[in-house]
């Protein structure tokens, strides 16, 4: 009755509104942009290592190693920050308690990341992978949703964990 | 017009209709809210204010401290509200008015 008169006065003279104001919870957290990165880690090693066949660098080969260099650390970065913002905004009690594992999971992702970082040598961005498609198994799960894994239909041609949308 | 006819700066009451989940569960969206203005010094921790915020514009929150020199710290009662800490103290001249009735559909 109250509220129904209300209504009908904001309706007429527009009442100004109070906001409860939230840190916009999108709810969109999808750990594929983190697997893409990784997969992007291991491109960049593989293609530092195809220059490093060679016998001497000219400039433009040094300047390519520039290149790749940087976006191999940056795309390690990436993929930690990724992982991080649905470790702290998504994952809570109930994940955890159904991951209870999930915390360390997490902290080995960082470890892996700046591993990356430091080093060239494909293994570790394999590993850095290989704990993002572990992180994306436990995620999708906790959303009800089954996972497969395939090969990424692109180089570096590495085993993902994709969720089963059907 | 419009608000005017029901708040203007003068008159002690206001009216407000409530956005947002962050002082869910005591207050939903779409609920309607009677404030009324008390000297500044006579808010209390635990009041449900609505005040005007420098950034976040006006908004409706509950006290969570009081300083010495009277700076407010507000706070959602919900998880996902923006933090105390993000919203900053603001001046307690800034609150219009403690919610002294609600009324929810």
């Amino acid at each position: 009755m109250m509220y129904a008169l209300l209504r009908t006065v904001d309706r007429l003279v527009s009442l100004p509104a109070a906001s409860a104001h939230c840190d916009i919870p999108c709810k969109i957290y999808d750990p594929s942009a983190a697997q893409i990165a990784a997969l992007s880690v291991i491109r960049f090693m593989d293609l530092i290592n195809e220059l490093g066949q060679k016998d001497s660098l000219t400039l433009a080969d040094q300047a390519l190693l520039a290149r790749l260099v940087e976006q191999k650390e940056s795309h390690a970065e990436k993929a930690k920050h990724e992982i991080r913002i649905i470790w702290g905004d998504y994952i809570k009690q109930p994940q955890r308690d159904a991951y209870p594992d999930i915390d360390a999971l997490v902290h080995s992702i960082m470890l892996a990341g700046s591993a990356c970082k430091q080093g060239i040598e494909r293994d570790k961005g394999e590993k850095l992978l290989t704990l993002i498609n572990e992180f994306a198994a436990a995620f999708w799960d906790t959303k009800g949703l089954t996972t497969f894994t395939a090969t990424c239909p692109y180089p570096p041609s590495e085993t993902v964990v994709y969720p089963k949308l059907d | 017009m419009k608000s005017e006819l029901i708040k203007s700066e003068r008159m002690p009451f206001g009216l407000y209709r409530v956005n947002g989940l962050s002082m869910s569960p005591g207050l939903a969206p779409g609920d309607y809210v009677v404030t009324l203005k008390r000297w500044r010094s006579r808010y209390r921790v635990g009041d449900i204010v609505v005040a005007r915020h420098p950034h976040y514009g006006r908004i409706i929150k509950r006290i969570r401290e009081i300083q010495p020199d009277g700076m407010l710290w507000l706070e959602g009662t919900h998880p996902d509200s923006t933090s105390s800490e993000k919203m900053g103290a603001i001046f307690n001249t800034y609150v219009d008015g403690r919610i002294i009735f609600k009324t929810t559909l």
